[in-house]
């Protein structure tokens, strides 16, 4: 039997749909408007402003004069702290990234186990994340003095004669990275390879184990391709948070000795809240928002060679 | 039909609806509302001495960091209402507008304040080198004083002592007044129990750096450090008059060039004095990048003599209880030299854009006032101030008789010396790195005297910030 309906009926529907449509839409802006100002206000804008900034002098009190390029020549061909506060910045990125993925796997793998009270030891390793970092700084400032700090003092009791440490223009940077290490190994990174392994189906491993694979080559041939989007995902954050370092260099440094931890960030810093310089400081931001895109940009890039997703079949 | 889902979807759409629309709201509200009111800020008021039919009273915004010597130190006098100030002015309030840290916390939110057309109507600055003249007047947050003192028949020069008067003007006016102001550095604090202990001389003011350093080798063992230069740090502000002693000044007069190579050998010497401390004599722990804790070393008898602040002569005796402390003037280079000194200040000026300037001028000859700065010391919540009368009263050495030794350095107080573009963190950080390098026997004093000489003056050569 076939079915009429009034002709009015679908333009009612459609008009009745549109009507609850408006009204969705409405309802879902509204629920999301907290974020969109706040976006607006606190990010967007002062985002957008610092691109005008970086082509200003500008102080705050007086009205931002336009210089055009002055700013970034300025960086690059007078400023004699820019370029060697990008490069200890990458030195100390490539000391703690590194470090800090293979030390977050490597603990992840063991909390992996079945070991008695796991969840005690998780715990355990996650504890330093929630040290405040100015409280971490400061003790680790103390332990690290050369003269009467204890990692010195019991370096000294096996008969070696520690290093300066943070006053040691050569080993500041490792006395960061170590600082780093401790705050960030059995941290949110952690947690997420511990996700990511436990994801690794059973079934290859067991398979794997039947064709005689030993412990390493399950590993190497099947838990470390199963994770690669983790590791990615984790590199690529961990990249970006380790070249915007600040507060650690900050407290426990304060850039120095001699500038040997003067970051980027610090010299940012420096002229956008101590010397008011907040056009140079935004021209400064923003060269450096574009050296880290194109890092992780490149990273993108470089991930399908070794990056592998389950399901997904290569050529 | 089944209404229970109904009623369900429809409460959960109102919530959501209900949230979204609140915060909607606030957010709006909070935008359109009018800009903030004074009388709502964080405040500490000596409202409680107050009348009633508090409509009547002139408010006085003064702006501050949040400190025991500072914010805290004003909200005691006014708690104790020190000079009758609340009693005798129940037509002021006084609204106390801290903001925690220190000067890079504190300094953007007052130009915030300033941009948005805000500002209070008294302003607290810590000065470097004399960068509140530039801080304060070409940004023209700050106004001449002279013209509201003569109105109140208030005389400056009958306040306060003459080199903090210079400090505070530029071009006939004067801006700020003292509310801090005293030697940097003048003193060595010592572990008197522990040097007698040891059998030690005990230091003198007379002594000689050559002194001082040949009593530190013999008071230099495997667990102490004999003599630490402590608050002196490594920056050429806390060493201005070490440098002075050695007859080297930072700057020239309008703070344009820097002068450190007018009297190069001096230099290298003072240079090569801190190099030896470190690294010949080994009397020293290295202080390169802030990694020492002075006062805890210090408490800890881990080093047993240090240069110190003025502030901490009150401080130390009370706070490290175990063993005796004894206060000695720093040295000099030859025996018999004239005493060098440099001032530093704390100081507060009355904004251009100050609503009750009558009031607010009052409010800050309390703040600077005699009774108010002497109270301050003998209760131990604030260093010196710049006034001779603080200085003459014997009840300041009945309380802390160490004083006596600074009275002649600060009635003869030689003001900072000048960075001419406001740039003075960023001098100081010029020096120190290089600075850093030689104490931590990277470098050579020559070769360090060199590089300070083209780093600060590279800074010198840059646009007022």
């Amino acid at each position: 039997m076939a079915i009429t309906t009034s002709p009015s009926l679908p333009a009612a529907r459609s008009s009745r749909v549109s009507r609850m449509r408006r009204s969705e839409i409405i309802e879902g802006i509204l629920y999301l408007s907290p974020w969109i100002i706040g976006f607006t206000v606190f990010v967007a804008g002062p985002l957008l402003a610092s691109i005008f900034m970086s082509f200003t002098k500008y102080n705050v009190l007086r009205p931002p004069v336009f210089v055009g390029l002055d700013n970034f020549v300025y960086a690059f061909t007078k400023d004699d702290l820019f370029l060697p506060s990008i490069w200890r910045t990458f030195y100390y990125a490539l000391l703690l990234v590194p470090l800090g993925m293979i030390g977050s796997l490597f603990v992840a793998i063991l909390l992996n186990q079945k070991l008695i009270a796991t969840t005690i030891w998780r715990t355990l390793y996650f504890l330093p994340t929630l040290t405040p970092l100015v409280a971490a700084a400061l003790l680790w400032r103390w332990m690290l003095n050369p003269d009467v700090g204890l990692v010195n003092y019991l370096l000294a009791k096996v008969g070696i004669e520690g290093p300066g440490w943070l006053n040691s223009t050569t080993w500041a940077i490792p006395s960061l990275v170590i600082m780093g290490l401790w705050a960030s190994v059995g941290g949110s990174r952690m947690i997420i390879f511990l996700a990511g392994l436990q994801d690794v189906p059973a079934e290859l491993l067991e398979s794997a184990e039947i064709d005689g694979a030993g412990t390493w080559a399950k590993f190497w041939n099947v838990t470390l391709p199963l994770i690669s989007p983790t590791i990615f995902f984790n590199l690529v954050l961990g990249v970006i948070f380790a070249l915007r370092t600040f507060e650690v260099a900050f407290i426990a440094t304060n850039g120095g000795p001699a500038r040997a931890t003067w970051f980027i960030s610090l010299h940012i810093y420096q002229n956008a809240f101590v010397s008011f310089d907040m056009g140079y400081a935004s021209a400064l931001s923003w060269v450096f928002f574009i050296i880290i895109s194109g890092l992780t940009f490149l990273q993108f890039k470089l991930s399908g060679q070794w990056v592998f997703y389950q399901g997904e079949r290569k050529e | 039909m089944n209404e229970q889902p109904i009623a369900r979807r429809l409460t959960r759409r109102a919530f959501l609806t209900g949230i979204g629309t609140t915060a909607f709201g606030v957010t709006l509200l909070a935008a359109c509302a009018p800009s903030a009111d004074p009388a709502a800020a964080p405040a500490a008021s000596g409202g409680e001495a107050a009348p009633a039919g508090s409509a009547e009273r002139t408010q006085v915004r003064a702006h501050m960091v949040q400190k025991q010597d500072v914010s805290d130190w004003i909200q005691m006098g006014l708690d104790q209402d020190i000079d009758g100030f609340v009693t005798e002015n129940p037509d002021i309030e006084l609204v106390l507008e801290t903001i925690p840290g220190w000067t890079p916390e504190y300094i953007p939110k007052i130009l915030s304040f300033a941009a948005a057309g805000s500002l209070g109507d008294l302003v607290w600055y810590p000065p470097r080198h004399r960068s509140h003249i530039a801080w304060g007047t070409s940004y023209d947050l700050v106004t001449d004083l002279r013209p509201l003192a003569e109105g109140a028949g208030y005389e400056m020069e009958e306040n306060f002592l003459e080199g903090a008067i210079t400090a505070n003007s530029f071009g006939g006016a004067t801006y700020w007044m003292s509310f801090i102001s005293e030697p940097i550095v003048p003193v060595i604090a010592y572990n008197k129990t522990k040097v007698e202990e040891m059998g030690l001389p005990a230091l003198t003011d007379d002594m000689t750096f050559q002194e001082l350093a040949d009593w530190a080798v013999e008071a230099t063992t495997d667990d102490v450090f004999g003599y630490f230069p402590a608050d002196r740090g490594t920056g050429p502000f806390g060493s201005g008059p070490y440098l002075r002693q050695w007859g080297v000044e930072p700057t020239n007069e309008d703070g344009t060039k820097a002068t450190f190579l007018d009297n190069r050998d001096a230099f290298v010497q003072a240079l090569q004095y801190d190099y030896d401390l470190r690294n010949t004599l080994k009397v020293s722990p290295s202080p390169a990048a802030g990694a020492i804790n002075a006062p805890e070393l210090f408490g800890g008898q881990k080093v047993l003599a240090g240069d110190i602040w003025p502030f901490r002569i009150a401080i130390y005796p009370n706070t490290f209880t175990d063993f005796e402390i004894d206060f000695v003037l720093t040295p000099v280079v030859n025996a018999g030299d004239a005493r060098r000194s440099m001032l530093n200040e704390h100081v507060f000026g009355l904004t251009t854009s100050a609503t009750a300037p009558d009031a607010a001028f009052k409010a800050l000859t309390w703040f600077c006032g005699k009774e108010m700065n002497l109270q301050g010391l003998v209760q131990g919540q604030k260093g010196p101030i710049a006034r001779a009368d603080v200085w003459a009263d014997e009840r300041l050495y009945e309380t802390l008789p160490t004083f006596e030794k600074l009275r002649p350095i600060m009635e003869s107080i030689e003001p900072d010396y000048v960075v001419g573009n406001f740039r003075g963190v960023e001098f100081d950080d010029a020096y120190i790195a290089v600075v850093d390098a030689l104490i931590l026997g990277e470098k050579q004093a020559e070769q360090a005297a060199d590089e300070i000489q083209d780093a600060t003056q590279a800074v010198l050569d840059k646009e007022p910030a």
